[in-house]
């Protein structure tokens, strides 16, 4: 096949680190981006970006603890480089700290952050209402620049970018040899997969360039973490709510909340609010399917799903993800020739 | 009881606040005036970066590891305080790195989370093979030294702008007490052979995506000359430059490239950073504080000076410690004045004061019969 053309659909941290895989590993693709919204406008551009895991209970613990040592290592090269303040890639250090001990002392993630240890007396000093933490260093991707940073890169290796919804993917079929589907919440809708929900994350965007340790409840509900500019406080975690306008009364207990663990947040300035729906699932679809209509088939790669860890997974999924579209693409040489037959 | 505090720096104001917050109360007559040459942001402290740490030996000089914690303990009992960002007061982790193993510092029970870098960690720094990781505390002066004039001012007292020519000038003036904290100059004041400047130049650029302190240490360049990035609240400091004896004030454009040459190494991000500011400033280097009393004799009389200079690169770090070990000086001074003077009826006073008032100056003249005991007693002796 000449040059296999893919789309990729949706330009979230998912959609646009698929297309870079693709591109880096299969250099004879033609990769183009089609997506409603483009940053500062997914979902990405909401959330922090840090790389603490969630952990996903329908996938493998030895699975998720790859993808996540993957997107680590590939982010600390980053972070090592010149290019790591336009890529918004820069280590954080900070604590996790628990009201009541958690059940497993030992994430499977806490030998691929930096430096994880359990919080001193001296530490938990500062956090009067938790009986427990956890210290460590871990990367964080700061949106838009990390977004801005792949678009960059990959409009350089020829990828075009088109806004445009998506209605059903079969209408891709035939401008397109393979289509990645990495749309996110948008999933919901475009593949009608009724295991996907939303879980509503509300976040603050404060002025507070003093703070530069993340601090992170336990229950994952409560988080202050610093970015390049701004400090994000959050949150909220709530199943099935579809809502993106903020909602004062949250915006309210969100500040409390944060600046209970971090008092010196009463001085922040210039709050921002943002809503972000986190593509939720028992396990992020990472799968091909194969499409046909009328004898005409369309091979699809599926990379979505990601709920709270997608900056968490984002490359090994996208590694994993662009694997899949070389299996399709080798399945459709490999028919081809057979036709020639 | 009039104190003057020469030196307007950390230690001048920090001193001043500590004596007048303890004495106030039990000495109603004390009045303090503040004299400096330089004043916030010309000051030397104002260009330190304000993280909290000792050099990393303390050369068996134990009081200055005591003062240390005593400083990181207040500091840390301000942090949760709505005053924290008024002082320009907050926490920060970050890398102190060699290219050999160290012994541990004195200062490692003191800060939070000390521990040794891990050899992932170690991959960030090339050319680095062991190191420390630790909390620590930032105090930016550009905050705290308004933040010390604003409650000094609170509290009634007086800031002269004026360079103090020598003691007796202060002496002259009706002084009672000085306290000297000229820093760097303070051989101007009275010779000390073992002071002598430490010369530090830094720039500072914006790099907000910079979240740790980064200490580099050459054990053969000796503290300070080795590269270092320090992030404020806005500027992120880049600095490694100690001339020990050189006087100039000046950025040399040498140690500007110096600086940014060996931070860009450590962390190449360094090379997009934009460039706001540059500074030159000389810490006051002595192979240990000077803090002490020192008797002073003028004349028929004499008065007291205690001395509180020579905080070399770690005068933010030992501060308050060494405020109020000066102020348990000041507090001698005045048990010592209130032996010497047993209660005086109010006529002898009265009496005295007339005598006094003929040979004083002005500025000298007693309020209350309290201080005229006080000056009764200084002739006395």
């Amino acid at each position: 096949m000449a040059a296999p053309k893919v789309a990729v659909v949706g330009a979230g941290v998912v959609g646009l680190s698929t297309a870079m895989c693709i591109v880096e590993t299969y250099p004879s693709c033609s990769v183009t981006i089609l997506s409603d919204q483009f940053s500062p406008n997914t979902t990405s551009d909401v959330a922090a970006g840090m790389l603490i895991p969630h952990t996903h209970p329908g996938t493998p613990i030895h699975v998720q603890k790859q993808w996540f040592k993957d997107t680590f290592a590939y982010l600390f090269a980053i972070s090592n480089s010149a290019e790591a303040s336009e890529a918004g890639i820069h280590l954080v250090s900070g604590w996790q700290v628990f009201k009541n001990t958690p059940k497993e002392e030992l994430p499977f993630w806490s030998d691929v952050v930096l430096g994880f240890r359990p919080m001193s007396k001296a530490e938990l000093q500062k956090f009067p209402q938790h009986r427990f933490g956890q210290a460590f260093t871990t990367l964080k991707c700061d949106c838009p620049p990390y977004l801005l940073w792949l678009e960059k890169r990959l409009k350089a290796t020829g990828v075009q970018m088109y806004t445009r919804k998506v209605a059903d993917l079969w209408d891709l079929h035939s401008e397109y040899n393979v289509v990645v589907n990495c749309a996110g919440i948008g999933a919901h809708q475009l593949v009608g997969d009724e295991k996907l929900f939303p879980v509503r994350g509300q976040v603050l965007r404060v002025h507070a360039p003093w703070v530069k340790n993340f601090i992170r409840d336990g229950d994952g509900l409560t988080y202050i973490y610093p970015g390049i500019h701004r400090v994000t406080l959050g949150g909220t975690r709530t199943e099935g709510s579809w809502s993106l306008s903020p909602d004062p009364g949250t915006t309210k207990d969100i500040f409390d909340r944060c600046c209970s663990l971090e008092p010196s947040l009463r001085g922040a300035e210039d709050v921002q609010v943002k809503v972000g729906l986190r593509p939720s699932r028992q396990c992020v679809r990472l799968q091909r399917e194969l499409l046909s209509q009328g004898g005409v088939k369309l091979p699809v790669v599926h990379n979505y799903g990601h709920g709270s860890g997608g900056f968490s997974m984002h490359r090994g999924t996208a590694k994993e993800a662009a694997r899949l579209v070389g299996e399709c693409i080798a399945a459709l040489e490999g028919s081809s020739s057979r036709a020639k037959l | 009881m009039r104190v003057a505090v020469i030196g307007a720096g950390v230690i001048g104001l920090s001193t001043a606040l500590c004596i007048h917050e303890q004495y106030h109360s039990l000495v109603p007559s004390l009045e303090m005036e503040v004299y400096a040459d330089r004043y916030t942001p010309y000051t030397t402290s104002d260009g330190a970066a304000g993280l909290w740490q000792p050099y990393l030996s303390d050369h068996g000089n134990l009081q200055e590891t005591v003062w240390n914690k005593e400083t990181f303990d207040y500091l840390l009992r301000h942090l949760g305080s709505p005053a924290a960002k008024e002082m320009g007061l907050f926490l920060i982790s970050g890398y102190n790195l060699f290219t050999q193993p160290v012994p541990d510092p004195s200062w490692k029970n003191i800060v939070l989370g000390f521990r040794n870098l891990t050899p992932e960690e170690l991959e960030l720094f090339p050319g680095y093979s062991y190191g420390w990781f630790n909390t620590a505390l930032m105090l930016e002066c550009r905050s705290y030294l308004p933040w010390l004039t604003k409650r000094l001012t609170q509290r009634r007292v007086k800031f002269f702008q004026k360079k103090v020519e020598s003691f007796q000038e202060m002496f002259a003036r009706g002084v009672d007490v000085v306290i000297n904290c000229t820093g760097v100059r303070a051989g101007e004041l009275q010779p000390d052979s073992e002071l002598q400047p430490g010369r530090g130049q830094i720039i500072k650029v914006v790099a907000p995506w910079v979240k740790h302190f980064i200490i580099t240490h050459d054990v053969e360049s000796g503290v300070y000359n080795s590269p270092y990035v320090i992030p404020g609240s806005g500027l992120t400091v880049l600095g490694g430059i100690y001339q020990h004896g050189n006087w100039n004030e000046e950025i040399s454009t040498q140690d500007h490239k110096t600086i940014w040459e060996n931070c860009c190494r450590l962390l190449p991000a360094l090379q997009k950073a934009k460039i706001v500011e540059e500074w030159s400033g000389l810490r006051p280097a002595r192979p240990r504080v000077r803090l002490e009393r020192e008797t002073i004799h003028h004349g028929h009389l004499q008065a007291e000076v205690i001395h509180n200079y020579g905080h070399g690169g770690f005068g933010i770090t030992i501060h308050w410690g060494c405020a109020m070990a000066a102020a348990r000086l000041f507090g001698s001074i005045l048990q010592e004045k209130k032996q010497a003077s047993p209660p005086q009826s109010r006529l002898n006073c009265v009496l005295t004061a007339n005598v006094l008032s003929i040979s004083r100056t002005p500025e000298g003249q007693s309020k209350g019969n309290e201080s005229v005991c006080l000056y009764f007693s200084r002739y006395r002796s």
